[in-house]
This record gives C-alpha cells, sequence and structure tokens, in this order.
C-alpha cells in the first residue's frame, strides 16, 4: 500500500502538493537546475529540449529557465479560466513550478553524452570527424544505447508530470484532456523555443540532445 | 445503504412507503429520494465534512491531506452530480 502511494506520488505529486508548498519545491529544484545547467552549459531549449550552451552566462541559463517555465505557467493559467473559474494564482504558480523539476534529471542525463554531441556538432560545422571517429566503438554504441533509453524515460516521466499538474489545474477529463494538453504542448514548445532564441540572441545552441 | 437504483434495469427508485416503528403507523405514496441520497457515501461523506468546515476547502485539504486544487476538483465533481441529477 504504501510502495503504491509513493509510485501515484511519484507520477502525481499534485494531489497533495500545491500551492505555494509546491512553488518553493520547484523554485529550489529550479535553481539547482540552473547552477548545474551553468556548470556544464545545457539548459532546456524548450518545454521538451534540453540542448547545449556556447560559454554560458548564469543569466543566460536563467532565462532559458524561466522562459519555459512562464510560457507553460501562462498557457495552463488560460486554459484553466476558460476550464474551471475557480482557479487560485498560488496554485498555478505552484503546480506549475513543481511540473518542471525532471528537467534537472533530463539535464544531468544528458552529461555522459555531451562530448558525443560535442564531436557531432564539430563534424557537422567543420567536417572535423577526429573526435567521432574516437568514439565509433561497440562499447560506446551500447553506452549511448543505455543513456538514450534512460533518458526517453525520464522525459516520458516529465510528459506524464506536465499532464497531471495541467489536469489539476484545469480539471479537464478523459479524452477533451489529453487533446487539449497535446496542443498546449506542441504551442508551449514552440513558443518557448522562439522566445529563447530571440532573447539569448541564438547564444543557445540549437543542436538539442532531446 | 439506501439503494437508489433499481438492480434490474438500473432506473432510479422512488420512495413507496415509510413506517413509524413506534406505533407501526405507514405512509405510502410516491416519493422523490433528496438529491444529497443519490450521491455516493464518499460524496455524501465530503459534503459533511465540507459543512462541518465551514465551507473551507483549504481546511479540507489539510484534513484530507491532499492540496487544495485536489479538493477543489472532487467539490467540482460533485458539483456536476448534482446538477446532472436535478436535470
Amino acid at each position: 500500500m504504501k510502495s503504491n502511494s509513493f509510485w501515484s506520488l511519484l507520477i502525481n505529486p499534485f494531489t497533495r502538493l500545491g500551492g505555494w508548498k509546491a512553488f518553493f519545491i520547484g523554485l529550489a529544484i529550479l535553481l539547482i537546475t540552473t547552477a548545474v545547467g551553468y556548470f556544464y552549459e545545457v539548459a532546456p531549449i524548450g518545454l521538451l529540449y534540453i540542448g547545449l550552451v556556447e560559454d554560458p552566462q548564469l543569466s543566460t541559463i536563467l532565462i532559458c529557465q524561466l522562459l519555459v517555465l512562464a510560457v507553460f505557467m501562462a498557457v495552463t493559467y488560460i486554459v484553466a479560466l476558460v476550464s474551471t473559474k475557480n482557479v487560485r494564482f498560488q496554485d498555478i504558480l505552484g503546480v506549475t513550478t513543481l511540473s518542471q523539476s525532471p528537467i534537472l534529471l533530463l539535464v544531468l542525463g544528458t552529461l555522459p553524452i555531451k562530448g558525443i554531441v560535442e564531436a557531432a556538432i564539430n563534424f557537422m560545422k567543420d567536417g572535423d570527424s577526429t573526435a567521432l571517429n574516437q568514439l565509433q566503438s561497440v562499447g560506446s554504441y551500447v553506452f549511448i544505447l543505455c543513456v538514450a533509453i534512460a533518458l526517453v524515460a525520464i522525459l516520458i516521466w516529465y510528459i506524464l508530470i506536465l499532464y497531471n499538474g495541467f489536469r489539476t489545474l484545469t480539471d479537464l477529463k478523459g479524452g477533451k484532456s489529453i487533446f487539449i494538453f497535446i496542443v498546449v504542448l506542441i504551442l508551449c514548445d514552440v513558443l518557448s523555443s522562439y522566445l529563447i532564441c530571440l532573447l539569448t540572441d541564438g547564444t543557445v545552441n540549437r543542436f538539442a540532445f532531446l | 445503504m439506501l439503494p437508489c437504483y433499481c438492480p434490474s434495469c438500473q432506473a432510479q427508485l422512488k420512495v413507496k412507503s415509510l413506517r413509524c416503528e413506534k406505533c407501526e403507523t405507514e405512509v405510502t405514496g410516491n416519493y422523490e429520494l433528496p438529491t444529497l441520497a443519490l450521491l455516493s457515501t464518499e460524496d455524501q461523506k465530503f459534503i459533511l465534512d465540507f459543512v462541518r468546515h465551514s465551507g473551507s476547502l483549504k481546511e479540507m485539504a489539510n484534513q484530507l491531506n491532499l492540496s487544495y486544487p485536489t479538493v477543489r476538483n472532487l467539490l467540482n465533481g460533485i458539483i456536476e452530480k448534482i446538477k446532472s441529477y436535478e436535470k
């Protein structure tokens, strides 16, 4: 019973957490993600994308994080206002901020293959295949495959958390909630990617991990 | 729990007779069940707790160890059910 409760909380923490409590937990994780991203030059470049940032400033990583959050928060708020009229702003703030937490794991998960991605970028930019050739072994292929599987699992978990947060805030049910969520997901991803590109003057690398 | 639906065709049941246990007088007729009686036991308990907490969703959330929006969604669900019964 306790185990079931743990798993349901992992997939949908919003049955227990909401409002300011969720906001402060989410904010703490967001700041940790920013610090890790700054240290390893990795940042979210859209709602569902993690990318490289060349020689970043801390503010650049923070802008990326906050833009992704702000876009998802704004779109969810609009949908919630239409679908259920009695939504509190602190719940929107808390649930959307906490729903971004898996980005920390996505950022950490990309670190083992960062060298490979950099080698691939160099090859695409300058045709320099030295680094890429060094990585071509059976062992590295298996390693890349394992990391890719782990990243896809984290990404699915992240989308589930986003969906459960969205569902909790908008009180939408069934097929309607899934359809609207997919539209919101695509809209937020495109909008946040565009705004990040615009506000960081293209310093964020468009070659994404995910 | 009070049966509200026909076990054979699932139609809503009505009250045919009520009996006084003291003098054994029986009142017969065709009475509608009250709307609240049509709700599930969990929903009725939720409403009773809600009234006991003076309609404070925040206190309900604390008591049930659930988040505010989850409790609000539970209440919205009950409101929808009541509206459908009243149609």
